[in-house]
């Protein structure tokens, strides 16, 4: 499956759905995908809804990071949910966990973040 | 280079004018057919209501011999416009009566050559001096029906061609002025037409010398105008192009630089292991990552292996290369405990690097005197190790997280230590992820499974063997399929 990137919104909280295998080929397709999100909406508070990405290379893990410092650097902020197992795996392993929080579902995810602030 | 061009102008003109005088010419031509024919309809009228005022008035003066009032109705016709002669003759041709008394009692005799008979069965004659005239002529008639003669009359037929010069006249008049309207108008056409022609020209020599930002502006709204924004679209793809390619052009050579870098980097030759053989292969992708292996030598038989995986691609990826092989061959060779190497490059990198880029490293140090192992791995997938003695595969994953993503403490924290002892006829097997993840032209990924699987196949053979049975395995799996990230493998099996 191809790689695709969708976008829903949840009151404050932006979802970015991810689709297909995010690997070096796909990585740029997800990077100017997410600015052009992120553009239209702004510095917020975002999901990235993991449930339809069959794979991820060290490649998107990079992404991911990199997105994530971004935002943070700016005041908004990013986590992950839906995780398929393969991806908790190199989640763990590479130690993105110690970086960017990671959530069983998107409502958990964004009900999360209605308990910080 | 300049041709001589004929102007659209002098074309537009030419066939503006010729059309003019087509068009005035079968104009004219009508106009005088027309003219002409009634002209003379006009004039057969005009005649014959003269000719027969004559038959009718002057029967009795002539019977009754009263030849001055017969003379007086003949000066009386002679006052009509044209008229050249007037006379009667009895049935015998002898003139009775003529408006030249001279001429009375001599014979008819026709003014001329007979030329043709009008329309209206009038004869035409030409007279000796060249002149035309047209004789009518009716019945004299007296009372009681009596039959005395006929009346001749002549009228100059030349009147006719006097009036059709003058009409002449006329029409080469309105066709000059016609050919002066057209020429003024299709001047202007013409000038309409090729300023935006010449704007045009102008536009694509400029382009042409290489000024892709140069915009034709031309007002026409019509096909002129069309044309202009079909020469600026045309400018415009081609400075996208042009960027592409210069573009395009970088990134080669961005790449070329990377490929110098990561090529100096890799080792040439491995060092002498004694019982112990070493094999590698290597090839970049398309757009070089940053795959990194090494065997360091270190103190007293022991020997650092290295296989690592920086994320990301060209000139970035290559540097973080170049700085993780500068650490790891100065911490490996200053600290014995593999944790504390990779904590250093950890540290010396973090800051580098500041969350924007990670390496996966996998490490061990083998003692090649009494072949002990200690491995440890920065979030590095796994390695394979084949047990000569049962013929059977295991696979190694100690638990750390990659290099630059977490800080000093929570990295070391993560870290752990795996040791394990190699025997004759054992081999290792490291490999980056563009082995495992390594994807088939029909969907899939070679996987960890396919890769235990060849080293089960070939562990019984030559370091090489193992490396290059993995690699041809990858090879039938991708079909053919564009290879997306660098491979790099690394084996090393004790011999004795």
């Amino acid at each position: 499956m191809a790689f695709e990137i969708r976008e829903n919104v949840d009151g404050e909280i932006i979802i970015v759905e991810l689709y297909g295998e995010l690997d070096s080929s796909s990585v740029a397709a997800f990077s100017l995908g997410f600015k052009e999100i992120s553009g239209k909406r702004g510095i917020m508070k975002y999901v990235l809804d993991l449930k339809g990405l069959e794979f991820i290379s060290s490649a998107g893990w990079t992404a991911f990071l990199n997105e994530f410092k971004q935002l943070r650097l700016s005041g908004g902020d990013l986590k992950l949910a839906a995780m398929r197992p393969d991806a908790k795996r190199v989640y763990a392993l590479v130690g993105v966990d110690g970086v960017i929080e990671s959530h069983e579902t998107v409502k958990e995810a964004v009900k999360s973040y209605a308990k910080k602030s | 280079m300049k041709e001589k061009h004929t102007g659209i102008r002098q074309e537009i003109m030419a066939v503006i004018l010729s059309l003019t005088l087509a068009v005035t010419a079968i104009m004219g031509i009508l106009v005088l057919n027309i003219q002409k024919k009634s002209l003379t309809n006009e004039m057969e009228l005009r005649g014959l209501s003269v000719t027969r005022n004559i038959a009718n008035n002057i029967a009795d003066f002539i019977l009754i011999k009263y030849d001055l009032e017969a003379a007086k109705i003949l000066k009386e016709a002679m006052q009509n416009k044209g008229v050249m002669y007037a006379m009667v003759a009895d049935s015998k041709g002898i003139i009775l009566a003529h408006n030249d008394m001279t001429r009375v009692k001599t014979m008819y005799t026709p003014p001329g050559k007979r030329l043709y008979s009008t329309p209206g069965k009038n004869t035409v004659y030409e007279t000796a001096s060249g002149e035309k005239v047209i004789e009518f002529t009716a019945a004299v008639v007296a009372k009681r029906k009596a039959r005395i003669g006929v009346a001749y009359v002549g009228i100059s037929y030349d009147l006719i061609g006097n009036a059709l010069k003058r009409t002449y006249i006329d029409i080469i008049f309105v066709t000059f002025i016609a050919v002066l309207l057209s020429v003024a108008g299709a001047f202007l056409l013409s000038a309409a037409i090729t300023k935006p022609i010449y704007a045009l020209a102008e536009g694509a020599r400029i382009v042409g010398m290489g000024d892709l930002d140069h915009k034709i502006r031309i007002k026409n709204r019509n096909e002129l105008g069309l044309l202009a924004d079909a020469l600026n679209s045309m400018t415009e793809g081609l400075k996208k192009a042009q960027q592409a390619e210069i573009l395009r052009l970088a990134l080669e050579k961005e790449l070329e630089i990377a490929w110098k870098i990561q090529d100096s980097l890799l080792p040439k030759s491995f060092p002498d292991m004694k019982k112990y053989e070493v094999a590698a292969f290597y090839r970049p992708a398309k757009e070089i990552g940053g795959d990194y292996y090494d065997v360091i030598p270190l103190s007293k038989g022991r020997f650092g292996i290295v296989m690592a995986d920086v994320s990301g691609k060209g000139i970035p990826a290559a540097l973080i290369m170049t700085m993780l092989s500068g650490i790891l061959n100065m911490e490996s060779a200053a600290n014995p405990d593999p944790v504390t190497v990779l904590s250093k490059l950890n540290d010396g990198l973090l800051t580098k690097v500041g969350g924007g880029m990670f390496a996966t490293v996998f490490y061990a140090v083998i003692d090649t005197g009494g072949g002990s192992v200690v491995m440890v791995s920065a979030g590095h997938h796994e390695i394979l190790v084949y047990r000569g003695k049962t013929a059977s595969v295991e696979s190694y994953s100690p638990k750390g997280a990659a290099i630059g993503v977490l800080k000093s403490i929570e990295f070391g924290a993560r870290m752990e230590k795996i040791s394990l002892q190699v025997e004759t006829g054992d081999k290792l097997l490291l490999f980056t992820d563009g082995i495992s993840e390594a994807k088939a032209a029909k969907g899939g990924r070679f996987g960890m499974e396919r890769a235990v699987q060849s080293l089960q196949k070939n562990g019984g053979k030559t370091c090489r063997a193992v490396v290059d049975g993995l690699l041809g395995d990858v090879e039938e799996f991708t079909g053919g399929q564009e290879q997306s990230d660098d491979i790099a493998i690394l084996s090393i099996g004790r011999n004795a």
